[in-house]
């Protein structure tokens, strides 16, 4: 599966509007967001389908993870070309034979977890946290928004840095970016 | 005091499952969890099973959120172990609170900010060290998440 897949999910109060950009996307923030309400929408519409009286609008399948944690290995296999939800607290999603199955499938991957997941490669731009906007309130429709947690932090430090680094390639080019190039010194070291 | 394992461990409780099969209606109407369901839900307690939520209406305890349930399974049952994980960054001053109210302790899996309380006490147990600020907190927990 390739490219970005945006995905609405609503009923008559709530509604949820989000795009999903790439392999893997995590989902983590506050409590009391919306993240279990989001998984029990979709994990119940994948059951009831227009019957639940859930609206999906997605170009691909939604999916929720739902199996136990021994047989996640062969329930993976089932699914294809899916966006594959899972809810927080399956260990199983923190090893690296989970990160070595995911990479190899057609599948989209939406882990809900503050739990670093050290096996996986991942954006820290497709880290989101979910947010209410607008002013409303029950009865209303509640509204509900992915937003980039880490971009939309600015952490200045407290003193002036400079950042100094051993070589002139790579290191020196990934500290310069993030720090700017007026921050960042090389020493030119041999190793 | 609050007490702190960090890492994956074993004998842990989901708090959201335990607290869904165990709550007890009682626990409700004490005052502390009355502040956390305002603080971290935006929900109010109405009697009996009834909280009226913010943004859901009204709601049975079973729909607070987890890391709520996690919090008051956390305060009503210092005997059991549960997993703070599933609690957001929203609770950090609360868990605090807890602990200055009774000996608990939690497994954390990830770096909690307890920046909003200048000063606390908190025992980090992979270590059995005390510590009292962030500073002190940064230097012991990033080791184990």
């Amino acid at each position: 599966m390739k490219g970005k897949h945006r995905i609405i999910i609503e009923t008559e109060k709530l509604k949820y509007e989000f795009t999903i950009k790439r392999n893997i996307t995590i989902i983590q923030g506050d409590s009391a967001t919306g993240k279990t309400t989001l998984i029990d929408l979709l994990r119940l519409y994948s059951q009831f389908k227009d019957d639940s009286g859930i609206m999906l609008q997605s170009d691909v399948p939604c999916v929720v993870y739902s199996g136990d944690s021994q047989s996640w290995n062969i329930i993976l296999e089932t699914y294809k070309n899916s966006i594959v939800f899972f809810d927080e607290d399956y260990s199983f999603i923190y090893t690296k034979e989970f990160a070595d199955k995911i990479q190899n499938t057609s599948n989209y991957y939406v882990l809900i977890t503050r739990q670093p997941l050290y096996n996986i490669p991942y954006s820290i731009q497709e880290i989101y946290g979910i947010r209410t906007t607008g002013k409303y309130h029950y009865p209303d429709k509640i509204y509900h928004e992915f937003y980039n947690i880490y971009m939309e932090k600015q952490i200045e430090p407290e003193k002036d840095v400079i950042v100094m680094v051993e070589d002139s390639k790579s290191g020196y080019q990934f500290y310069s970016s993030v720090f700017g190039n007026n921050r960042c010194i090389s020493v030119d070291g041999n190793s | 005091m609050l007490n702190i394992y960090f890492g994956e461990r074993e004998k842990v409780m989901h708090g959201p499952t335990w607290f869904r099969f165990n709550y007890r209606s009682e626990w409700l109407a004490d005052s502390l969890v009355q502040e956390m369901m305002e603080s971290i839900d935006k929900s109010s307690y109405k009697g009996g099973e009834l909280i009226e939520s913010e943004v859901l209406g009204p709601i049975p305890p079973e729909r607070l959120s987890g890391g709520l349930q996690t919090l008051i399974s956390i305060y009503e049952r210092p005997d059991l172990m549960f997993n703070a994980t599933s609690c957001g960054e929203n609770c950090a001053k609360w868990l605090i609170e807890i602990g200055k109210r009774k000996d608990v302790t939690v497994n954390l899996r990830y770096l909690m900010p307890f920046d909003d309380a200048e000063t606390f006490e908190i025992n980090i147990l992979n270590d059995n060290c005390i510590v009292h600020n962030m500073s002190e907190y940064l230097e012991l927990a990033i080791k184990y998440v």
